[in-house]
Protein backbone atom coordinates (compact mmCIF):
# COMPACT_ATOMS: atom_id res chain seq x y z
CA UNK A 1 0.00 0.00 0.00
CA UNK A 2 1.42 3.40 -0.95
CA UNK A 3 1.74 6.30 1.51
CA UNK A 4 -0.97 8.13 -0.42
CA UNK A 5 -3.53 5.37 -0.25
CA UNK A 6 -2.61 4.57 3.34
CA UNK A 7 -3.30 8.14 4.44
CA UNK A 8 -6.82 8.91 5.53
CA UNK A 9 -8.72 11.68 3.84
CA UNK A 10 -7.10 15.02 4.51
CA UNK A 11 -10.04 16.82 6.14
CA UNK A 12 -8.06 17.58 9.29
CA UNK A 13 -5.14 19.05 7.34
CA UNK A 14 -6.89 20.87 4.52
CA UNK A 15 -7.02 24.28 6.23
CA UNK A 16 -3.36 24.19 7.22
CA UNK A 17 -2.38 22.85 3.78
CA UNK A 18 -4.26 25.63 2.01
CA UNK A 19 -2.64 28.19 4.31
CA UNK A 20 0.86 26.81 3.77
CA UNK A 21 1.12 26.04 7.48
CA UNK A 22 2.10 22.37 7.18
CA UNK A 23 5.64 21.05 7.44
CA UNK A 24 7.34 20.00 4.20
CA UNK A 25 6.88 16.35 5.10
CA UNK A 26 3.18 16.75 5.87
CA UNK A 27 2.69 18.81 2.72
CA UNK A 28 4.23 16.07 0.60
CA UNK A 29 2.04 13.48 2.29
CA UNK A 30 -1.10 15.52 1.65
CA UNK A 31 -0.13 16.04 -1.98
CA UNK A 32 0.45 12.34 -2.51
CA UNK A 33 -3.01 11.68 -1.14
CA UNK A 34 -4.58 14.42 -3.24
CA UNK A 35 -3.09 12.96 -6.41
CA UNK A 36 -5.10 9.79 -5.87
CA UNK A 37 -8.28 10.99 -4.15
CA UNK A 38 -11.02 12.76 -6.15
CA UNK A 39 -13.02 13.40 -2.97
CA UNK A 40 -10.22 15.36 -1.38
CA UNK A 41 -9.46 17.16 -4.66
CA UNK A 42 -13.05 18.40 -4.63
CA UNK A 43 -12.75 19.43 -1.00
CA UNK A 44 -9.54 21.33 -1.75
CA UNK A 45 -11.17 23.20 -4.63
CA UNK A 46 -14.13 24.07 -2.44
CA UNK A 47 -11.85 25.21 0.37
CA UNK A 48 -9.86 27.45 -1.97
CA UNK A 49 -13.10 28.94 -3.28
CA UNK A 50 -14.24 29.67 0.29
CA UNK A 51 -10.86 31.29 1.04
CA UNK A 52 -11.13 33.45 -2.07
CA UNK A 53 -14.66 34.52 -1.18
CA UNK A 54 -13.73 35.46 2.38
CA UNK A 55 -10.57 37.31 1.40
CA UNK A 56 -12.80 39.61 -0.69
CA UNK A 57 -14.21 40.96 2.57
CA UNK A 58 -11.00 42.73 3.49
CA UNK A 59 -9.59 45.89 1.98
CA UNK A 60 -6.52 47.83 2.98
CA UNK A 61 -8.13 50.97 1.61
CA UNK A 62 -10.89 51.12 4.18
CA UNK A 63 -10.50 53.95 6.65
CA UNK A 64 -12.27 53.32 9.93
CA UNK A 65 -12.66 56.44 12.07
CA UNK A 66 -11.11 55.87 15.51
CA UNK A 67 -13.25 55.59 18.63
CA UNK A 68 -10.85 57.01 21.21
CA UNK A 69 -12.73 60.30 21.45
CA UNK A 70 -16.05 58.48 21.81
CA UNK A 71 -14.65 56.27 24.55
CA UNK A 72 -13.29 59.30 26.41
CA UNK A 73 -16.61 61.13 26.12
CA UNK A 74 -18.53 58.07 27.31
CA UNK A 75 -16.26 57.72 30.34
CA UNK A 76 -16.70 61.40 31.19
CA UNK A 77 -20.47 61.03 30.86
CA UNK A 78 -20.38 58.05 33.21
CA UNK A 79 -18.33 60.01 35.72
CA UNK A 80 -20.80 62.88 35.45
CA UNK A 81 -23.68 60.54 36.18
CA UNK A 82 -22.00 59.04 39.22
CA UNK A 83 -23.29 60.31 42.55
CA UNK A 84 -20.91 62.56 44.44
CA UNK A 85 -18.90 60.70 47.11
CA UNK B 1 -0.14 43.28 13.42
CA UNK B 2 -0.91 46.91 13.86
CA UNK B 3 -1.58 47.24 17.56
CA UNK B 4 0.01 46.71 20.94
CA UNK B 5 2.84 48.42 22.80
CA UNK B 6 6.46 47.55 23.23
CA UNK B 7 8.57 46.44 26.17
CA UNK B 8 7.38 47.08 29.67
CA UNK B 9 5.52 50.24 28.69
CA UNK B 10 2.20 48.47 28.55
CA UNK B 11 2.52 46.99 32.02
CA UNK B 12 3.16 50.45 33.46
CA UNK B 13 0.25 51.91 31.50
CA UNK B 14 -2.07 49.17 32.72
CA UNK B 15 -1.09 49.76 36.33
CA UNK B 16 -1.67 53.51 35.95
CA UNK B 17 -4.98 53.04 34.12
CA UNK B 18 -6.19 50.57 36.74
CA UNK B 19 -5.50 53.25 39.35
CA UNK B 20 -7.74 55.71 37.56
CA UNK B 21 -5.26 57.51 35.29
CA UNK B 22 -7.42 58.43 32.28
CA UNK B 23 -4.46 59.48 30.16
CA UNK B 24 -2.93 56.05 30.61
CA UNK B 25 -6.19 54.39 29.59
CA UNK B 26 -6.41 56.69 26.55
CA UNK B 27 -2.93 55.51 25.54
CA UNK B 28 -4.10 51.89 25.80
CA UNK B 29 -7.12 52.67 23.62
CA UNK B 30 -4.93 54.42 21.06
CA UNK B 31 -2.61 51.43 20.96
CA UNK B 32 -5.28 48.80 20.33
CA UNK B 33 -8.11 50.56 18.55
CA UNK B 34 -6.92 50.29 14.94
CA UNK B 35 -6.40 46.53 15.05
CA UNK B 36 -9.54 45.92 17.06
CA UNK B 37 -11.68 48.08 14.76
CA UNK B 38 -10.41 46.31 11.69
CA UNK B 39 -11.03 42.90 13.24
CA UNK B 40 -14.56 43.88 14.27
CA UNK B 41 -15.34 45.33 10.85
CA UNK B 42 -14.22 42.06 9.27
CA UNK B 43 -16.34 40.08 11.71
CA UNK B 44 -19.45 42.22 11.49
CA UNK B 45 -19.23 43.55 7.95
CA UNK B 46 -20.23 47.01 9.04
CA UNK B 47 -17.97 49.84 10.15
CA UNK B 48 -20.46 51.62 12.39
CA UNK B 49 -21.33 48.42 14.22
CA UNK B 50 -17.61 47.76 14.56
CA UNK B 51 -17.11 51.20 16.13
CA UNK B 52 -20.02 50.65 18.52
CA UNK B 53 -18.67 47.28 19.67
CA UNK B 54 -15.13 48.65 19.97
CA UNK B 55 -16.41 51.45 22.18
CA UNK B 56 -18.35 48.97 24.33
CA UNK B 57 -15.26 46.79 24.55
CA UNK B 58 -13.04 49.61 25.79
CA UNK B 59 -15.67 50.78 28.28
CA UNK B 60 -16.01 47.23 29.63
CA UNK B 61 -12.23 47.00 29.83
CA UNK B 62 -12.03 50.29 31.70
CA UNK B 63 -14.44 49.02 34.33
CA UNK B 64 -12.77 45.63 34.68
CA UNK B 65 -9.13 46.71 34.44
CA UNK B 66 -8.59 46.94 38.24
CA UNK B 67 -9.39 43.20 38.45
CA UNK B 68 -7.34 42.21 35.38
CA UNK B 69 -4.34 39.95 35.88
CA UNK B 70 -1.68 39.25 33.25
CA UNK B 71 -2.10 35.72 31.87
CA UNK B 72 0.78 33.29 32.15
CA UNK B 73 2.94 33.37 29.06
CA UNK B 74 1.46 36.62 27.75
CA UNK B 75 3.47 38.39 25.08
CA UNK B 76 5.24 41.51 26.44
CA UNK B 77 3.78 44.62 24.90
CA UNK B 78 0.59 42.78 23.95
CA UNK B 79 -0.59 41.87 27.42
CA UNK B 80 -4.16 43.06 26.95
CA UNK B 81 -4.68 41.69 23.44
CA UNK B 82 -6.22 38.29 24.32
CA UNK B 83 -8.52 39.88 26.89
CA UNK B 84 -9.68 42.72 24.63
CA UNK B 85 -10.24 40.42 21.64
CA UNK B 86 -12.21 38.03 23.82
CA UNK B 87 -14.47 40.82 25.10
CA UNK B 88 -14.88 42.21 21.56
CA UNK B 89 -15.58 38.81 20.02
CA UNK B 90 -18.23 37.93 22.59
CA UNK B 91 -19.96 41.26 22.03
CA UNK B 92 -19.74 40.85 18.25
CA UNK B 93 -21.23 37.36 18.41
CA UNK B 94 -24.08 38.62 20.61
CA UNK B 95 -24.82 41.34 18.07
CA UNK B 96 -24.70 38.93 15.12
CA UNK B 97 -27.03 36.51 16.83
CA UNK B 98 -29.45 39.26 17.85
CA UNK B 99 -29.52 40.68 14.33
CA UNK B 100 -29.47 37.34 12.52
CA UNK B 101 -32.39 37.80 10.16
CA UNK B 102 -32.36 41.56 9.74
CA UNK B 103 -28.64 41.70 8.98
CA UNK B 104 -28.98 38.83 6.51
CA UNK B 105 -31.48 40.85 4.46
CA UNK B 106 -29.37 44.00 4.62
CA UNK B 107 -26.25 42.11 3.54
CA UNK B 108 -27.89 40.76 0.43
CA UNK B 109 -29.25 44.15 -0.53
CA UNK B 110 -26.08 46.12 0.06
CA UNK B 111 -23.48 43.68 -1.14
CA UNK B 112 -22.08 42.43 2.13
CA UNK B 113 -21.63 45.51 4.28
CA UNK B 114 -19.37 48.52 4.10
CA UNK B 115 -16.00 46.87 4.60
CA UNK B 116 -16.06 44.97 1.34
CA UNK B 117 -14.32 46.56 -1.62
CA UNK B 118 -11.78 45.57 -4.22
CA UNK B 119 -12.08 43.38 -7.26
CA UNK B 120 -14.73 40.90 -6.09
CA UNK B 121 -18.24 41.27 -7.39
CA UNK B 122 -21.04 42.53 -5.19
CA UNK B 123 -22.62 39.13 -5.45
CA UNK B 124 -19.46 37.35 -4.31
CA UNK B 125 -19.12 39.69 -1.35
CA UNK B 126 -22.76 39.14 -0.39
CA UNK B 127 -22.19 35.39 -0.55
CA UNK B 128 -19.01 35.71 1.49
CA UNK B 129 -20.72 37.79 4.16
CA UNK B 130 -23.63 35.35 4.35
CA UNK B 131 -21.24 32.41 4.47
CA UNK B 132 -19.27 33.91 7.33
CA UNK B 133 -22.35 34.89 9.27
CA UNK B 134 -23.82 31.40 9.01
CA UNK B 135 -20.55 29.78 10.06
CA UNK B 136 -20.19 32.10 13.05
CA UNK B 137 -23.54 31.11 14.51
CA UNK B 138 -22.45 27.89 16.12
CA UNK B 139 -18.82 28.53 16.94
CA UNK B 140 -17.19 29.58 20.20
CA UNK B 141 -15.69 33.05 20.57
CA UNK B 142 -12.11 31.86 20.07
CA UNK B 143 -13.09 29.80 17.02
CA UNK B 144 -14.79 32.88 15.55
CA UNK B 145 -11.73 35.03 16.18
CA UNK B 146 -9.43 32.44 14.60
CA UNK B 147 -11.43 32.03 11.39
CA UNK B 148 -11.95 35.77 10.91
CA UNK B 149 -8.28 36.55 11.53
CA UNK B 150 -7.15 33.69 9.29
CA UNK B 151 -9.65 33.44 6.45
CA UNK B 152 -10.66 37.10 6.19
CA UNK B 153 -7.59 38.98 7.40
CA UNK B 154 -5.12 36.40 6.10
CA UNK B 155 -3.04 36.23 9.29
CA UNK B 156 -0.59 33.39 9.93
CA UNK B 157 -1.28 30.95 12.74
CA UNK B 158 1.63 32.27 14.79
CA UNK B 159 0.40 35.86 14.60
CA UNK B 160 -3.11 34.81 15.60
CA UNK B 161 -1.69 32.83 18.51
CA UNK B 162 0.08 35.93 19.85
CA UNK B 163 -2.95 38.13 19.34
CA UNK B 164 -5.34 35.76 21.12
CA UNK B 165 -2.97 34.31 23.71
CA UNK B 166 -3.23 30.77 22.28
CA UNK B 167 -0.68 28.23 21.09
CA UNK B 168 -0.19 27.78 17.35
CA UNK B 169 -1.51 24.24 17.70
CA UNK B 170 -4.69 25.57 19.34
CA UNK B 171 -5.07 28.03 16.47
CA UNK B 172 -4.60 25.20 13.94
CA UNK B 173 -7.36 23.16 15.58
CA UNK B 174 -9.71 26.13 15.75
CA UNK B 175 -9.13 27.07 12.13
CA UNK B 176 -9.73 23.45 11.09
CA UNK B 177 -12.97 23.42 13.10
CA UNK B 178 -13.94 26.77 11.61
CA UNK B 179 -13.39 25.46 8.10
CA UNK B 180 -15.80 22.60 8.80
CA UNK B 181 -18.43 25.18 9.81
CA UNK B 182 -17.65 27.25 6.71
CA UNK B 183 -17.96 24.23 4.41
CA UNK B 184 -21.27 23.27 6.01
CA UNK B 185 -22.52 26.82 5.52
CA UNK B 186 -21.26 26.76 1.92
CA UNK B 187 -23.12 23.51 1.24
CA UNK B 188 -26.30 24.95 2.75
CA UNK B 189 -26.00 28.08 0.63
CA UNK B 190 -25.51 26.00 -2.50
CA UNK B 191 -28.55 23.87 -1.67
CA UNK B 192 -30.67 26.96 -1.15
CA UNK B 193 -29.46 28.46 -4.40
CA UNK B 194 -30.43 25.33 -6.28
CA UNK B 195 -33.84 24.97 -4.58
Amino acid sequence: MSDASAMRHIDEHIAAYTAGELSDEATAQVERHLAECPRCQTMLAETRHICTLLSALVSDGDEIPPVAARVKAALRAEEGESPAP
Amino acid sequence: MGDGLTGSGEARLIARAASGDDDAFAAIVASYEAGLLRYLAQTLGDIEHARDIAQETFLAAHHALPQWKAPTGATPGRLLAPWLYRIATNKAISLLRAQRDAVHDTSLREGGGHIAHGGASLEDRAIARDLLRRALRNLSGEDVACIVLHFVAGERYGDIAIRLGLTSEAVRKRVARGLIALREAYTALESEAQA
